[in-house]
């Protein structure tokens, strides 16, 4: 286990700089879109909420509790769903900034890092071939390493864990 | 060094364990997992693990340790809370992770006093030094025997410490003792001595004696636990082991609170400090349950050793016998009745086997009472831990879900609980047969009376039947029923038990006198029996008062 | 942790009810958490229940419907299943895996923690003190919530539990002290689950509740990790965050039939209606996670609600629940008005340590026992009146019988949507003992008498 981190080591920590670096560069662009769907998210909330009260109060009939969570809680979906795009956009960016390695100029030496990665997690005798979005797939019997760019992407994003939270905290 | 190629939760297989005997315990994986060995075949192992196995793996590895599972014993025990192997749980970590570091030893410095001179020849169980730690009963280091070389001069002294040298052999503050195997003693004693637990029901209708069994069958809501921390905290044992197997963790808590609370009426000090308690809640590993009973029973055999009387209270043996099952069923074992193992009434009747009253090997007197309480499922009293279990004991207090829903606690039914010593116990002491037959008799007569009454109506009973009826109430409210809450009430001792019992008795013999001087049964009836019904409550001197203010109030129809 | 090169095991040897057993494996430990993936790509959780040299036994929480032995894709975690823990959960509303399903992104934590949980120190419980109120009459006055105690509601089909519990939820509170709820909704059906949604909606807004929600057409085995779930929940909210948690648990009678899918898929010896014979164990490992620990500020009170099957309260659920929780609160068609709780057989064993002087009122505990006994007077009187006519009863008899009413059309009935406070509950408490002479109130005191009996009652 250590062995195996030891050797993932400079890879990840490279291909998590990246991720950071452009998801920085995305968040903060992000940010600023973010930030700006959610404000739209909640003052679209207050303005369901007044309808719903006014459109209460034409029909003559007491501004109800249930009238008043159905509001609230399309209310509060509105602004959830602006979180989650948020999110998705990052995870998009991010992938998109993963895939770019593939044009730089270290990239058959990153094939041959993860090649290596790969052998390690799941034994020498795996066959790698490379996987056509990039980075790399090694099989054998009963085993499967899976180091393609785009499921290192996804694990970049995931590994960020509670700081995605900065694209939408006030 | 072993291989584990098996996990399943708690069950364990491991091979390569070359030369292991069964029993012996075994090192699991990185953590050092604690198991014990419970089938063998070659080298190939199967292990009960007494820890959360989350994470063992085929391929890791596991030790020998070389001896059973054993238990530390020493002068740390008494006021201390342990697991259920007895490591101490006090200082140990929040959240009890198997892979958390060990807690620092516990147990402090002892004043130590010789009780022999060097050179003198000991016997083996007899004492050679004593620790007193505040209000305990002295702990004794007793002797493995020989000739006494060594002994330590009286002043402090660590758990560690050598004490003396008898027989060439170096003697500590404690010894460790595999908790399987009963420790040995010279004989039995047969003639039995009442333990009072302090409940009039249990001491006057259905007593127990010193080295006695009781099993408490009860369903949940009947107050077992209740009336179990009752005995621990008032019986007139020197050392009671509280065993939590299996239970709630917030009664544990609030058994560990109280206990520090309150003062032992007999020595003046903290009830905790004559008590051992092992908790063993349910959320904790399951096969340490199992161990715990065994851990229990070693703890008090201990204490006997140095000639005192000891209690073990098991809540609930019920939860052992299932942790049994559980490792039945995961080991393949044939399922007997209910998938409980066909080995559960031998289990049952070996742990049980353990209670005494005996002569030590060094020539004291000292007993083991076990108390266990059993939870029937559904409350069905068929089922096999507590049929079993009815096979084994001397004494049973059965708690009738009835009575808890009316309220009347302790809920032990006088009709469905059993007492086998109570006719030797009650010969030894003047006049205590005749109150005990004249209660029981009331009682059943009254049951009987209220069956009918409750189909025809009690107006249609004869006058002396309805007195009987009323004599049951004044016993069941003014006797049986006893408050755990009441300062004065929730200890009774024997003295006061029997005043209550005859005051009772008095009024009830001058309202069937009245009867058969004709006079009206609703007149007698519409008395207030309220000062002998609630004499319990009151000071003792003043019972014979009450009863008298009740028969005057009688009398005034004459 | 991220394992940036997981290994993936291909060889699935057998699939079996919620099982699959994969071959090849090596150093995978028991209980370790694993992810399937699909040919399709799409992505299952499950734990393992068994490891035997290179195979190991997986118990897929989604179900294995649309598995095949080819194509699949086991990963496991190296380490039993944690997930994120924090205020993130707080306004959230989830399925019972803990997935989204209010439309909002996937909750992240400050921490994270076993969904196991640890057990507790017992040496550093803090007994149960302080009540939770529920602004339900019956259950403030008669069986009063303690934080850090386990109780349980028994309910039997056709009565509206999920109700009371979605209004419990709505209305409890620590006096003013930061309350949050966590209800994991086990195996509700849709419209069940709509309703209690509704009913905590204000919670959910002021990001005082989590809502865990696992549907009755939800994979059954996933009902095994939503308690789980919200446990580990409640556990970082009090313990680390130092609030008053209430997590309430519905269906458990849901949660137990789950487990015992799994166990007849395994094979195990079946104890009692075919639960397995570890029921009693896992249901104490849910239940005993209630508590408060010394010197923290935070407590964790459970309480789960179960239906019995039958209206039998020997069946092994509610008999297990029963030996494990401190107290039950039994609803019965017997009383008609909502909520319909039995009040004498119901009981809160740690009562004494919420209520009374400076918790709740001085006499709480003597008004609770003196109603009690009253009403369980006023029922052997009903019984005796069924018999002989009540024109044959006394006029003592006659006047239990009137508190009995009285009780339950001036205290227990009460509406779905009513919170009622303390005063008020005692308010109407005081009136309906008045119904009695005040020479028949034994177990309160003169003083007590004095300042709370209507002459006029």
């Amino acid at each position: 286990m250590i062995a195996l981190r030891d050797a993932l080591e400079p890879v990840a920590e490279a291909l998590l700089r990246q991720a950071r670096q452009d998801a920085d560069a995305v968040t903060h662009a992000a940010r600023r879109g973010a930030a700006q769907t959610i404000e739209d998210a909640r003052r679209q909330a207050r303005e369901i909420i007044d309808a719903a009260r006014e459109q209460g109060e034409a029909e003559g009939k007491a501004y109800s509790a249930a009238t008043r969570a159905r509001s609230a809680r399309q209310a509060r979906r509105t602004e959830l769903a602006a979180r989650r795009d948020a999110l998705e956009e990052l995870r998009r960016r991010a992938g998109e900034a993963v895939r770019a390695l593939r044009d730089e100029p270290g990239y058959p030496r990153l094939v041959e890092r993860l090649a290596e990665l790969a052998r390690e997690a799941g034994g020498d005798d795996l066959v790698v071939r490379e996987h056509p979005g990039g980075g790399v797939v090694a099989e054998g019997p009963g085993r499967r390493v899976d180091c393609s760019l785009e499921a290192l992407a996804g694990r970049a994003v995931d590994a960020l864990g509670a700081e995605v939270e900065r694209l939408w905290a006030p | 060094m072993g291989t584990v190629t098996r996990v399943d939760g708690p069950l364990v297989e491991v091979e390569g364990l070359t030369g292991a005997a069964m029993f012996e315990l075994v090192a699991l994986g990185r953590h050092n997992l604690p198991g014990e060995i419970i089938a063998l075949r070659g080298d190939h192992a199967t292990i009960q693990a007494y820890e959360y196995t989350g994470g063992l793996a085929p391929g890791d590895p596991a030790g020998r340790a070389g001896s059973p599972l054993s238990a530390r014993l020493g002068p740390h025990l008494l006021g201390g809370v342990f697991d259920g192997l007895l490591r101490p749980l006090t200082g140990a970590g929040m959240w009890l992770d198997p892979a958390a570091p060990p807690p620092a030893r516990v147990g402090g410095s002892y004043s130590f006093r010789p009780l022999v001179e060097e050179g003198r020849t000991a016997a083996r169980g007899t004492p050679i030094g004593s620790v007193g730690s505040g209000s305990s009963p002295p702990y004794l280091v007793l002797s493995p025997g020989g000739v006494v070389s060594r002994i330590r001069e009286p002043g402090p002294c660590l758990p560690g410490d050598p004490v003396a040298v008898v027989g060439g052999a170096q003697v500590t503050l404690e010894r460790r003792q595999p908790v399987r195997r009963p420790l040995p003693y010279a004989s039995r004693c047969d003639e039995p001595v009442p333990l009072t637990t302090g409940q009039r029901v249990i001491d006057l209708l259905l007593p127990v004696s010193k080295g006695g069994t009781v099993a408490v069958p009860g369903g949940f809501g009947t107050g077992k636990t209740v009336l179990l921390q009752q005995i621990a905290k008032w019986c007139d044992a020197d050392v009671v082991v509280y065993v939590g197997c299996g239970e709630r963790g917030n009664e544990m808590a609030d058994v560990v609170a109280e206990l520090g609370r309150l003062t032992d009426p007999r020595t003046g000090g903290r009830l905790a400090d004559r008590t051992v308690v092992i908790a063993n809640t349910s959320n904790m590993p399951m096969m340490a349950r199992e161990a715990s009973v065994h851990t229990g029973v070693t703890v008090a055999e201990h204490f006997r050793d140095m000639g005192y009387d000891a209690v073990v209270i098991a809540d609930s043996t019920s939860r052992w016998a299932e942790a049994l099952r559980e490792l039945g069923s995961r080991s393949g074992a044939l399922p007997a009745e209910e998938g409980y193992p066909a080995d559960l009434a031998s289990a049952l009747a070996a742990f049980y086997e353990r209670a005494g009253r005996v002569t030590t090997l060094g020539g004291a007197t000292g007993s083991v009472t076990v108390i266990g309480a059993v939870s029937p499922p559904g409350g069905d009293m068929t089922e096999p831990v507590t049929a079993h279990t009815q096979r084994f004991v001397r004494s049973l207090w059965t708690l009738d879900r009835d009575l808890a829903y009316a309220r009347h606690y302790p809920a032990v039914s006088w009709a469905g609980s059993f007492a086998r010593d109570a006719d030797a116990m009650t010969a030894a002491v003047p006049g205590a047969a005749q109150r005990r037959g004249r209660v029981s008799g009331i009682l059943a007569e009254a049951d009987r009376l209220t069956a009918l009454a409750e189909l025809l109506g009690a107006a249609t009973l004869p006058a002396h039947e309805r007195v009987v009826l009323l004599a049951g109430r004044l016993i069941r409210e003014g006797f049986l029923r006893q408050s755990a809450l009441s300062p004065r009430d929730c200890f009774c001792r024997p003295e006061r038990t029997a005043l209550l019992a005859d005051a009772l008795l008095a009024v009830v013999d001058r309202c069937q006198a009245l009867v058969e001087d004709q006079v009206p049964v609703a007149w007698i009836e519409g008395q207030d029996f309220s000062p002998v019904l609630r004499a319990k409550e009151a000071p003792e001197e003043e019972i014979t008062a009450r009863r008298d203010t009740v028969l005057d109030a009688l009398g005034r129809s004459r | 942790m991220t394992v940036w090169a997981p290994l993936e095991y291909t060889d699935v040897a057998e699939l079996r009810g919620p099982l699959v057993m994969v071959r090849g494996t090596k150093g995978v430990g028991w209980d370790e958490y694993a992810s399937i993936e699909l040919e399709t790509g799409q992505r299952r959780h499950g734990l393992v229940l068994e490891v035997d040299h290179d195979l190991a036994v997986v118990q897929v929480f989604e179900g294995t419907a649309g598995i095949r032995a080819e194509g699949t894709r086991v990963t496991f975690a190296g380490r039993p299943m944690r997930i994120p823990v924090g205020p993130g959960w707080l306004g959230r509303v989830c399925d019972g895996a803990g997935r989204p399903l209010d439309g909002g992104p996937p909750v992240t934590g400050t921490a994270d923690a076993s969904v196991n949980g640890f057990p507790l120190n017992p040496t550093l419980r803090e007994p149960p003190s302080e009540p939770v109120l529920t602004g339900i009459s019956a259950i403030d006055l008669l069986t009063t919530l303690v934080r850090g105690q386990k109780i349980a509601v028994f309910s039997t089909g056709g009565l509206p539990h999920l109700a009371l519990a979605a209004q419990i939820a709505a209305q409890a509170g620590a006096g003013g002290r930061p309350f949050t709820v966590v209800f994991a909704a086990i195996g509700l059906t849709h419209p069940d689950a709509a309703a209690v949604r509704d009913r905590l909606e204000e919670r959910s807004a002021a990001g005082e509740l989590t809502l865990l929600l696992n549907l009755a057409d939800d994979p059954v085995i996933e009902r095994i990790l939503t308690p789980r779930l919200a446990l580990t929940i409640a556990e970082h909210l009090a313990f680390t965050m130092g609030r008053h948690v209430l997590v309430v648990l519905a269906d458990m009678t849901s949660y137990c039939e789950a487990l015992r899918e799994v166990s007849a898929a395994r094979g195990e010896i079946p104890a009692r209606r075919a639960y397995p014979g570890y029921l009693y164990s896992d249901l104490a490992s849910l239940y005993e996670r209630c508590g408060r620990v010394r010197g923290l500020p935070g407590s964790v009170t459970v309480l789960p609600v179960l239906t019995m099957p039958a209206g039998d309260i020997t069946h092994p659920v509610p008999d297990l629940t029963g030996y494990i929780t401190e107290g039950q609160i039994l609803l019965t068609g017997d009383v008609s008005a909502y909520p319909h709780i039995d009040p004498l057989s119901s009981l809160s064993r740690m009562m004494r340590e919420g209520a009374g002087p400076g918790r709740t009122r001085p006499e709480h505990v003597d008004l609770a026992a003196q109603i009690t006994a009253a009403l369980s007077r006023a029922r052997q009187a009903r019984e005796l009146a069924e018999l002989v006519g009540e024109g044959a009863l006394s006029a003592a008899d006659r006047r239990y019988l009137a508190l009995a009413e009285a009780f339950e059309r001036r205290l227990l009935a009460q509406r779905e949507d009513e919170s009622r406070s303390l005063d008020e509950t005692f308010d109407r408490a005081w009136n309906v003992v008045s119904v009695l002479p005040r020479r028949e109130l034994t177990m309160l005191s003169p003083e007590a008498l004095d300042a709370g009996y209507r002459e006029d009652g």
